[in-house]
């Protein structure tokens, strides 16, 4: 009898899950399913163009040997897209952080810093951050070449070479900046958890600011540590100015070289897949690695 | 004597202890206050151009402070946008949107968390994948369901996936709520049902309120989000009267790289009714002020919501 009742119970457990899930199921089954499906058969071949409709030629490994071989366009940019990607993230991360760290130190004004460094976040996606962009705002704000910072007579001694290098230096710094907004929220949030009694126990024993930062700080935001990497790399390789992503976009609407675009999306996709498995096998294990370390959890 | 030696040194070291204190305090407040500048730049940036006249944009010493307020540049890029029936649609697309994601991620964030039934590991993987998938990959045959199903130059691509759990980062969204719920305690949902509250009520009068702050947040990105997006919409609005507020911008600065004869006869642009860049980041200024200013309501809630989520492994 109370078997039969705890089944019961199970069986309806299940159903109301499977009630909550229906509309994700229908979703996935017809706008993503059958799309990604598709776009896979599609990688393979092209569109039939007597066909009116969704017709799929299949052409064996054509679009891919086309994509690694033929095109001289697509790899290059593959391999710019996956570079900054491979160098934005740590920097992303690792600015987000310290800004985290230096924000959680602050005592007076602390509304005000975040709603300033989170605007990057409003402004900061799609066609309004392309348009800043566009007219320079990256480069004007920390500009040696004009001579706010470093009067003109020393920028004479460097040369214009070394000027160039630094200024694409610092726009880069700031572009980054810019992109590290909601990290930065999490990682502050983050490390405003921590039991402050872990940093005092740490001081009675006589640990300095650099020994807290490796044995407390750090292992204490690791869950958060993964999380901001996956985003970083996420957003960027979503990014709708990503250079293989335009290239992509061009192949589909304009020459309507569709099986050859889903080939290249599938090539894109692989590529994010690896970076993410590398990232969940290094941030991933340490951050599993600290779990239930002290604290709270 | 002793006694004097010793209280001096006290002071002299309590005084360095101050300054160790404050120069650090300092230093860190004049680090902030620098990096606040470059996170405000942007915006200040696109303020002050805005409202500079043809002579101020070409005078290298006006850099700050436009010599006079040239409010024109407004009129005229609202002119070219067609600002209000843009923003209208532009208005509908995200809130419809968002409230769709809201209602069907939170649900299927809170089946995954709460419930045990067949299926929930091959859920979680297909959200993961559907993650990392980019559009772009699946864009073709997307676009041909929503050609045979009638729904070019409407918002249902966009709309109706999101009332799905898809649409723009739906899977995100899904992954958040799971995360939240799943650091909720359960107690007071069982209590309800101890308390003959049916499963749907418990939903609505039990889950829903102590899950406002995580709502807030996916509320806030969604919104963002949706608001800054235009690849999708590109794709399936070509009609001009559906037209999305952010894709006219680049109308804009399409139409600065024309010729002056094509801007008198098209667009009626003249010496009188000029047109730079200060235009072009007028209307870049009024496409992100509606979203700022929701923003300028929710962000409070929405710092607070992050840090109350659970998300960050409390």
């Amino acid at each position: 009898m109370k078997k039969k009742m705890r089944l019961s119970m199970r069986t309806r457990d299940s159903l109301i899950g499977l009630f909550y899930l229906t509309p994700f199921i229908i979703g996935l089954c017809a706008f993503f399913l059958y799309p990604i499906v598709s776009s896979l058969l599609l990688s393979f071949g092209d569109l039939d163009e007597e066909k009116i409709g969704f017709a799929i030629v299949l052409k064996g490994f054509d679009n891919f040997v086309k994509a690694f071989r033929t095109d001289t366009n697509f790899l290059p940019r593959l391999w710019r897209s996956l570079k900054s990607v491979i160098i934005n993230t740590p920097l992303v991360v690792i600015f987000s952080l310290i800004l985290a760290i230096m924000l959680s130190k602050v005592k007076y004004g602390k509304g005000f810093y975040r709603v300033v460094f989170l605007l990057p976040f409003v402004l900061g996606t799609g066609a309004v951050m392309t348009m800043l962009l566009k007219q320079g705002v990256d480069t004007q704000i920390i500009s040696i070449s004009n001579s706010s910072i470093i009067p003109r007579q020393w920028l004479l001694y460097l040369g214009a070479d070394i000027v160039e290098i630094l200024d694409m230096f610092f726009s880069s710094i700031i572009r980054i900046l810019w992109q590290s907004s909601v990290q930065l929220i999490l990682f502050l949030s983050a490390i405003l958890g921590i039991s402050p009694a872990l940093y005092e126990s740490a001081k009675i024993d006589g640990a300095n600011a650099y020994e807290t930062f490796w044995k407390i700080t750090l292992p204490m935001v690791s869950p958060i540590l993964l999380l901001n990497t996956v985003y970083t790399i996420i957003t960027s390789f979503t990014d709708i100015n990503n250079e293989v992503l335009t290239y992509i976009t061009d192949n589909t609407i304009r020459y309507a070289q569709h099986g050859y675009a889903a080939a290249m999306g599938w090539i894109y996709f692989i590529a994010i897949l690896l970076i993410i498995g590398v990232v969940f096998l290094t941030i991933g294990s340490y951050a599993r690695k600290n779990q239930g370390y002290g604290g709270k959890r | 004597m002793n006694i004097n030696t010793a209280s001096v040194s006290r002071t002299l070291s309590t005084a360095g202890k101050k300054t160790a204190k404050v120069v650090p305090q300092v230093l860190l407040y004049a680090v902030m206050t620098g990096l606040a500048f470059i996170f405000l730049y942007p915006f200040l940036f696109m303020l002050v151009t805005s409202l500079m006249n043809n002579s101020d944009l070409n005078n290298s010493l006006v850099r700050w402070l436009p010599r006079e307020l040239y409010f024109e540049n407004f009129s005229m890029a609202a002119r070219l946008m067609d600002y209000w029936a843009t923003t209208k649609n532009t208005v509908f697309y995200t809130v419809a949107a968002t409230v769709g994601q809201l209602i069907s991620c939170s649900m299927a964030g809170y089946a995954l968390a709460r419930f045990e039934f067949f299926g929930r590991k091959i859920a979680m993987f297909f959200i993961i994948l559907a993650m990392l998938v980019p559009t772009q990959t699946i864009i073709v045959p997307q676009y041909v369901i929503y050609t045979d199903l009638e729904w070019l130059n409407t918002f249902n691509p966009i709309v109706i996936p999101a009332f799905l759990g898809f649409g723009l980062r739906g899977p995100l969204f899904i992954y958040i709520f799971r995360q939240f719920f799943l650091g909720q305690p359960r107690e007071l949902e069982e209590a309800a049902r101890v308390d003959g509250c049916g499963f749907i009520r418990t939903f609505t009068h039990v889950v829903f309120p102590v899950a406002k702050s995580i709502y807030i947040v996916v509320l806030v990105l969604a919104l963002v989000w949706h608001w800054a997006d235009f690849f999708e919409p590109s794709m399936y609005l070509n009609k001009s009267h559906l037209k999305l507020v952010s894709m006219r911008l680049q109308g804009i600065s399409d139409i600065l790289t024309l010729p002056a004869d094509v801007l008198q006869s098209e667009h009626n642009i003249n010496d009188n009714n000029p047109i730079s860049d200060a235009t072009l980041m007028a209307g870049t200024f009024m496409v992100v002020l509606p979203i700022l200013v929701a923003y300028a309501f929710l962000q409070k809630q929405f710092v607070q919501g992050i840090e109350r989520s659970g998300l960050t492994g409390e």
